[in-house]
């Protein structure tokens, strides 16, 4: 694949040096006589500027109007008069005297000397055009994988409410995910969720349900890493939240879509670094740290390029898999290297750090809400409580971590949909049912479903969760094919640890512009939602 | 938090290569060649390691003389022709696409993934055009001759009678 690349960049070069350093020679010529200038011009179609250089050093540029008397010896011409320091003398009509004339000079206009340039920018520019808008009105076949859920009427892919099963890439592999929606006061008992397929994929989706919890003001439900439900209070953002490049905390206060996030190491993509929280006193006798976060796109980056490995044998690798799907827990290793998001808290009696869990979970696109309880009360912390995050340095987006103190654990009501409305971008609602999943959803690129689930109570507010199940298949794309490369693949799940070290270089290369200017500029991120073109 | 960005220097780099080359005041824009009055922009090395730039004033049988400027001020100097080692000239301002550089390059970025190969192929791309378009009006002495290079001066009938050196503005 690098050859090929390397082929096509240089062949590109040498065609765009060849179209554009065309250098003009012989445009110019003299004529230290007149006659031989009016031989010269007389079968010209256009007369060229004519620059008279006179003994005494003055010139006179005459435009294409100029003619030489032969009988009085005089060139007669519009232009203007400049001395031998160029200082206009006289503008019009000019009257020259030959003898005066120490040289005659013309210019041959140099046609379109801008245009194999501009036809080399406007060609490139187009090329660069066309996938554009390919990557936006396939974002997902550009930028990331799997089901992606929509709340609200912002559809852009990398903001959506929820991603399902990301991990389930084979049927073997097939899991259910709970994810957040944080979602607003319901004002409206029916509610619509959106299930797009964004990439160049098939997806099996075998379940779609809303968790709800009832809420009261000021409350706020979260869940957990392990899919408990707490009740909470309106949680403290942190004083300070001291990170490699300083206190970030400014950051982390608000969920507010402004992300904390680092670049991975340039020399090994499974490297930690810590973030050091600090809260006030809380007299809390239950609390737990509240974060909203996603992934950066190194892990979209580690399963195309498994997926590149396996080449034109990605069929027999996943069929394997799947007749020994009680090993697939090699395929782990990647994913233990890269580990959790880890917290531990600060022991203030026994001076040290205690591990209380973490959070993971796959996918660049929506934040995950969720809630790790500490396994300890807080009532008896007098100074102020430390919480420690050690996680993999390019790998994690956090929007948003505080502390809550939770009331006490939640019932969620399970909502099936009402109604399944099926239909393609840009059409109206083709087909409907409302057969609660009798048979598995296939959703093929550009699919959009829309499920309408109706709340229990139109009066009560609720904390809206998403309950998904299936898994997914990810179409092969041809240029993946010409990076097969078994070795790599074998070190990838047999020495996670050796592969993170030896991709890191190729990874950075991939981060540097992606990471930082994609998601960090203030690029108007709606350009990437195949909605907004119409 | 930001380390090791070699496609950022690169970038970089690319944009200031491609954009270094300023324009010169008495130079005409392309479209205009032909109607200045001006000589060309000439840059001389020599054999006694000196290196000279300034507008070409005239062509002699043994010497040139050159426009240096500094500042508001000039003033000209003769160049022995057996001393010039290499010579190039230009004649009028080239088009600066230096803006494409950065532009193509971030441009890359709405192509996610494909990035990768889109970067490089427009960063590279855009620097030979860039580059390319600084130098398209120029000549050196592996094309052109002392006689050739006659026309490109402000007098390339020779200095005028009458005129010397410390006259010349």
């Amino acid at each position: 694949m690098k050859k090929t690349i390397i082929l096509g960049v240089s062949l590109l070069c040498l065609a765009l040096i060849v179209t554009t350093c065309a250098r003009h020679y012989g445009f110019r010529k003299d004529y230290s006589r007149a006659n031989a200038l009016l031989h010269d011009t007389e079968n010209l179609a256009a007369k060229p500027f004519l620059k008279a250089h006179l003994k005494n050093g003055d010139i006179c540029i005459l435009r294409d109007t100029w003619r030489v008397d032969t009988v009085y010896q005089f060139l007669v011409g519009e232009g203007d008069r400049y001395d031998f320091n160029r200082n206009n003398k006289q503008q019009g009509r000019l009257t020259i005297d030959i003898d005066s004339v120490a040289i005659f000079e013309t210019n041959q206009k140099l046609v379109g000397p801008e245009k194999e340039r501009i036809a080399a920018l406007s060609i490139l520019a187009g090329l660069d055009i066309i996938l554009a808008i390919y990557c936006q009105t396939n974002p997902k076949a550009c930028f990331g994988s799997c089901p992606t859920f929509y709340l609200g009427s912002d559809e852009n892919v990398f903001y959506s409410d929820a991603e399902g099963f990301s991990n389930s890439i084979a049927p073997s592999l097939e899991t259910s995910d709970i994810d957040a929606l944080n979602n607003d006061r319901i004002v409206n008992r029916k509610i619509s969720l959106k299930m797009k397929n964004e990439a160049m994929e098939t997806h099996v989706v075998k379940d779609v349900r809303i968790y709800a919890v009832p809420r009261k003001e000021g409350e706020r439900i979260f869940h957990t890493p392990q899919n408990e439900f707490f009740r909470c209070r309106q949680p403290l953002p942190p004083k300070s939240a001291l990170a490699g490049e300083g206190d970030c905390a400014a950051l982390l206060e608000n969920a507010d879509k402004v992300e904390r996030f680092s670049l991975a190491d340039p020399k090994n993509l499974s490297s930690k670094e810590e973030i050091i929280l600090s809260f006030d006193p809380a007299d809390l006798n239950q609390a737990g740290l509240v974060i909203s976060f996603r992934q950066t796109m190194m892990t979209t980056y580690l399963i195309y390029s498994a997926f590149g490995y396996m080449g034109d044998e990605m069929g027999s690798v996943f069929a394997e898999m799947e007749k020994r799907a009680g090993q697939k827990k090699d395929l782990g290793g990647i994913r233990r290297e890269l580990g959790d998001i880890e917290v531990y808290l600060w022991d203030q009696r026994t001076d040290k750090w205690v591990k209380q869990g973490g959070f993971y979970e796959t996918g660049p696109s929506a934040f995950n809400h969720q809630l790790l309880p500490f396994n300890k009360s807080l009532s008896d912390f007098k100074e102020d409580l430390k919480v420690k995050l050690v996680l993999n340095r390019g790998l994690w987006r956090i929007d948003y971590l505080a502390l809550a103190g939770i009331i006490g654990p939640a019932e969620a009501v399970i909502i099936p949909p009402e109604k399944i409305e099926y239909f393609k971008t840009g059409q109206e609602p083709a087909l409907s049912s409302a057969d609660n999943f009798s048979r598995p959803i296939i959703s093929m690129p550009g699919d959009i479903r829309r499920f309408d689930f109706m709340m229990p109570d139109d009066s009560a507010d609720y904390e809206l969760f998403l309950y998904s199940q299936g898994y997914y298949l990810e179409w092969m794309r041809s240029s993946w094919i010409k990076e097969k490369d078994l070795g790599k693949l074998a070190r990838m799940l047999m020495v996670p640890k050796m592969y993170l070290k030896e991709e890191a270089a190729d990874y950075k290369r991939y981060e540097t512009v992606m990471e930082r200017e994609f998601w960090n500029t203030k690029i108007d991120h709606r350009m990437f939602s195949y909605y907004d073109k119409k | 938090m930001i380390k090791n960005n070699t496609l950022w220097a690169a970038l970089i780099l690319a944009a200031l290569a491609a954009s270094c080359v300023a324009p010169v005041s008495y130079l005409p824009e392309q479209e205009m060649i032909g109607e200045e009055s001006y000589g060309s922009y000439i840059e001389i090395s020599t054999y006694s390691g000196k290196i000279y730039a300034g507008e070409l004033i005239a062509v002699g049988d043994s010497a040139l003389v050159v426009r240096e400027e500094f500042g508001s001020r000039s003033h000209c100097l003769l160049s022995p022709l057996t001393d010039i080692k290499s010579f190039s000239i230009r004649y009028a301002n080239g088009k600066n696409y230096g803006w494409a550089v950065p532009l193509y390059t971030l441009g890359s970025i709405s192509h996610g993934l494909f990035l990768v190969f889109t970067a490089p192929i427009n960063l590279i791309a855009t620097t030979v055009i860039a580059v390319e378009a600084s130098q398209a009006y120029e000549m050196d002495s592996r094309v052109m001759t002392f006689e050739e290079l006659k026309l490109f001066a402000r007098f390339p009938q020779g200095l005028p009678e009458g005129i010397t050196l410390d006259m010349i503005k």
